[in-house]
């Protein structure tokens, strides 16, 4: 389906020289610098997947994205979706994917919706009857029908990612590219984009590949994790092993009365806020599992008030990007 | 063959739904659409004046009266807004779109992204700034007494288009510059009128060099100054063939094909931009 292998992107940068005379000198001598954008990426997704593709700002992703649907040229490396070369036959590639740039809207800003609707169904010959349902399918879901003949321009920012959402998917392609689409919007329109996206999946078996920076996002509809780092993948597999590997950490906050010598254990650490009066555990579920960690701290100190907290994607994420 | 008559047909589909669109936001917006074409024809109209005026004080200019001066001015102008009315997507919204990376919805389409530039930018509207060029012409033909018949008025059409395919292979070829260069692209808009102008003028009065230039490396000459001697029954054709009356098309083609085939190259080298 999605073929990707040894992916390289680099791009060349005009290094902006500080100062006037250094301006005035970079007319004849410029400096250029190198920026590795994708760097010795591969991957492969089947039919039917749904990949989130999580990094950092400028970690890149979108490049990735970009190359995947024809718009960037590799430096390197080969790719392929759906068999086809993106870069090289754009019409063929541009039939099958569907894409969406949360930053950048694909419609048009003077049109009415249903009229950037009815340019896609003739740039990508859409039959009659297909085009019919889609449209009064998406409507339902996505709640289109409010403002679907207002121009683009009079809608809100939440109105514009579902009718470019609903507009990537017109014409049925079975791969489609969502970069940021949840980016900006409040948790109701962001549930129903998430519903979406796992209605089609079922539906039509569409692979989606996701970029987001909404770890909620990934947790609710993807099964399978890629991340990427400067360009670099640090992890690809399953969500659940993802996870699991890295997940099995949590932190016990306890408020106590007072406190007492009580022995370190190898099972977990506790960390003293003697002026607090508060106690941190540090436990890992492989070790000690979280209810023997409480009533371990329950019958050493008096409790007054106990948190659990358990490490989510995005705390591991960010001990991860962070090191 | 298959894939151009794809493209053509993709073209000629989405064509008018653009077109409508910007029709009517023009009308929506009246006062814009008044002052546009006032500015327009101020333009123009004045640019026109003025050298009348000018031509009015000599008896020729290198050889070329007063109205065949004007002549020169006119079939400039008419191929130049022939040309804009078709590409002003592709070629001066280029550098912008590039820029800014919203070039990107061209490329994902599943149409050639020049023809996909050219009808999203297309609108009827422009075609009143062709109707000013087509005055122009037209009143200087009169007054210079040209009798029409059939085949000068077949030539005279062919000129036009020749002209327009130069100019706009011209205008695609300088816009494309931005896919190949980082930063600003220096063949801006104001080095195209500079260099235009010297299509606007009689070559004779130009030094030898320029008329080379204007013959082989920028085929501005081409526009009007070597077949308007045709219709003008001069014969004034510098150190060249007179076959050169007779090319404009057959040049046109060949610029505007380059204009494009560096255009659709440039396309690889695009590098969009970050979020």
């Amino acid at each position: 389906m999605i073929d990707v292998k040894e992916l390289y992107k680099e791009f060349k940068v005009f290094q902006r020289p500080d100062g006037v005379w250094a301006s005035v000198k970079s007319i004849f001598h410029r400096e250029y610098s190198i920026i590795k954008a994708v760097n010795g990426v591969s991957f492969h997704i089947d039919n039917g997947e749904i990949v989130g593709y999580v990094g950092m700002n400028g970690a890149g992703k979108s490049t990735t994205i970009k190359m995947l649907s024809g718009i960037l040229v590799p430096s390197s490396g080969s790719l392929t979706v759906n068999g086809i070369i993106p870069y090289k036959n754009r019409v063929a590639n541009a039939k099958n994917i569907g894409v969406v740039f949360g930053q950048r809207s694909q419609l048009y800003w003077d049109l009415p919706v249903i009229d950037s609707f009815m340019l896609h169904k003739r740039l990508y010959d859409i039959p009659n009857d297909v085009y019919a349902e889609n449209v009064k399918h998406f409507t339902d879901i996505l709640q289109l029908g409010n403002f679907i003949h207002q121009p683009v321009r009079q809608l809100s920012l939440g109105q514009k990612m579902r009718a470019n959402i609903a507009i990537s998917l017109i014409h049925n392609p079975p791969v489609v590219f969502l970069d940021e689409p949840t980016i900006g919007l409040d948790i109701v329109a962001k549930a129903a984009i998430r519903d979406f996206i796992l209605e089609i999946n079922k539906q039509r078996g569409t692979t989606f590949i996701l970029t987001t920076h909404d770890m909620n996002d990934i947790e609710h509809v993807c099964q399978r994790l890629i991340l990427i780092d400067k360009g670099e993948i640090r992890y690809d597999g399953s969500l659940n092993n993802f996870k699991q590997s890295y997940g099995e950490k949590y932190i016990l906050t306890c408020q106590i009365k007072e406190f007492k010598a009580v022995p370190q254990s190898e099972l977990f650490y506790i960390e003293e806020k003697t002026d607090e009066k508060k106690i941190l555990l540090f436990g890992d579920k492989s070790k000690i599992s979280v209810s023997d960690a409480v009533n371990y701290v329950m019958k050493a100190y008096e409790v007054v008030d106990i948190s659990i907290q358990e490490s989510n994607i995005e705390s591991i994420l960010r001990q991860i990007f962070t090191q | 063959m298959v894939a151009v008559l794809y493209h053509l047909k993709k073209f000629f589909d989405i064509v008018p739904i653009f077109s409508h669109n910007q029709i009517k936001a023009k009308l929506e917006y009246r006062g814009a659409l008044l002052i546009d074409s006032l500015f327009y024809i101020l333009g123009y109209g004045t640019q026109f004046i003025i050298l009348y005026l000018i031509t009015d004080k000599f008896d020729a200019i290198g050889g070329w009266r007063q109205y065949e001066v004007l002549l020169l001015y006119s079939m400039t102008i008419l191929t130049y807004t022939i040309a804009c009315t078709l590409l002003r997507g592709p070629s001066s919204q280029l550098p912008e779109k590039i820029k800014e990376g919203h070039f990107d919805q061209s490329l994902i389409k599943p149409i050639h992204p020049l023809a996909y530039e050219i009808a999203a930018s297309f609108s009827g509207y422009f075609l009143i700034h062709d109707i000013l060029g087509i005055i122009f012409v037209s009143y200087s033909l009169y007054m210079l007494h040209v009798e029409m018949n059939l085949i000068k008025f077949i030539f005279l059409v062919c000129t036009i288009l020749g002209g327009a395919m130069i100019q706009g292979g011209v205008l695609l070829l300088f816009a494309a510059v931005s896919f190949y260069i980082l930063g600003e692209n220096p063949l801006t808009y104001g080095f195209f009128i500079a260099l235009r102008q010297l299509s606007e003028s009689p070559v004779t009065i130009f030094p030898r060099i320029i008329q080379y230039l204007v013959t082989f490396i920028i085929p501005f000459a081409f526009i009007c100054f070597y077949p308007s001697q045709y219709l003008l029954g001069k014969n004034d054709f510098l150190m060249f063939h007179p076959i050169v009356q007779f090319l404009p098309l057959p040049i046109g083609v060949i610029v505007l094909s380059v204009g494009c085939m560096v255009w659709s190259h440039g396309i690889n080298r695009y590098q969009s931009s970050g979020n």
